[in-house]
């Protein structure tokens, strides 16, 4: 698997091609933007775009599936049927799906929207609006906030330290990072009791003079 | 660019940093570099968590997609280096200098960060979250998005950069 980021400046958002290297397939996390940059590394690597997955309806994060959807022919995934005239593959609840070859689980997560979705392909995980590095998604109220936690909680927070996190705006995190500096995870933390000094691992340390 | 860590023995990996400019998707995480100097090196896609730089160099390196979560860099050097999109989350600064850097989409949440400068350097779009920054410098700086809620500031000085850009908590403002 290979990741690319690409930064949208219109909506500030990140966007993300996955390529398989093995069948040539790839999909597009959060098409916001459609540039030469994106298309070079589509057409260099040589692959096919078989999927689009969107986090959620807001513009910036598939503003450019239009032209995406003149060059290529993907199957668009998201929790909307329709996303700028595109009829989509609706997705409700959690489950997985096959796309590009990978194996992808999907993950509900509203808050930040009621149509937000995670997605996960293989120790990467896509959370779109739902968190970034060091914040929680923002929320129109303290329901729309619990219930974001709540699913968090249950479909990120309990996954394996070391998986990494891909979000929608911002830059990279792990579950690990975000256990301990997530200001809304981490609200009863303090920072003296962050176990900065745990410095254990189960590899054996090498030294490289 | 990203891709899944390869597996490599240990001994194989000082054999990579000897003899590859440029790095894809290798996982040198607790490893420790001391007086190393891997300076103009390019590394995509690897990972140094819980990795050790002690008076080492890494300056004029192209830096993308790495991770280096809960490490220790003291007395070490990030001069002139092209980091974007990268993390180094929960990592302990120690004397360590990243001036005259683009450090764009970077990670820095939860940095312990002492006696440290990232004078004239890029930081849009980057975070420091409940990091703790002290004695340290960013002069000079782009802090355009640069985000830096529930910072623990002792002794810093945003000199001659665009802290109006940058993204402070309600109440709490550098000038």
């Amino acid at each position: 698997m290979k990741i690319y980021f690409h930064y949208s400046l219109e909506g500030f958002s990140n966007g993300y091609l996955v390529g398989n290297e093995r069948s040539k397939e790839a999909l597009i996390v959060d098409p916001g933007v459609m540039n030469r940059e994106l298309l070079d590394h589509i057409e260099e690597n040589r692959f096919q775009v078989a999927a689009i997955l969107v986090t959620h309806s807001h513009e910036s994060h598939w503003k450019g599936l239009d032209t995406l959807m003149k060059i290529y022919a993907p199957k668009i995934f998201a929790a909307d049927a329709e996303l700028g005239g595109c009829k989509t593959e609706l997705l409700q609840g959690d489950g997985v799906f096959t796309a590009a070859g990978f194996a992808v689980r999907y993950f509900a997560a509203p808050g930040h929207s009621p149509d937000s979705l995670m997605y996960q392909i293989e120790n990467v995980l896509f959370t779109g609006d739902a968190l970034s590095a060091g914040r929680l998604g923002t929320t129109n109220n303290d329901y729309g906030k619990r219930n974001l936690l709540n699913h968090l909680k249950g479909k990120l927070l309990n996954q394996n330290d070391e998986v990494i996190l891909m979000p929608g705006h911002g830059p990279p995190t792990t579950v690990g990072a975000e256990r301990l500096y997530n200001i809304e995870l981490t609200r009863e933390s303090t920072i003296e009791s962050l176990p900065l000094k745990d410095f254990t691992t189960d590899r054996e340390p090498f030294r490289y003079m | 660019m990203f891709s899944t860590h390869q597996v490599i023995p240990t001994a194989s990996l000082f054999e990579i940093l000897a003899s590859q400019n440029d790095i894809h998707s290798v996982d040198f995480g607790s490893l420790s570099f001391e007086g190393t100097d891997l300076s103009g090196k390019r590394f995509t896609g690897c990972r140094f968590s819980r990795s050790a730089f002690i008076n080492s160099r890494m300056d004029g390196c192209r830096i993308r997609m790495c991770f280096f979560d809960f490490s220790r860099i003291e007395g070490s050097t990030f001069k002139n280096c092209d980091i974007q999109f990268s993390s180094f989350a929960g990592v302990r600064l120690d004397h360590a200098d990243f001036s005259g850097s683009d450090l764009l989409h970077d990670n820095f949440n939860g940095i312990l960060c002492a006696d440290s400068t990232f004078n004239d350097s890029d930081l849009y779009n980057s975070r420091f979250v409940l990091a703790t920054l002290k004695n340290s410098t960013f002069q000079n700086c782009n802090l355009k998005k640069t985000m830096f809620y529930q910072t623990i500031r002792e002794q810093v000085s945003f000199k001659s950069s665009n802290t109006r850009e940058a993204l402070f908590m309600k109440g709490d403002s550098p000038e």
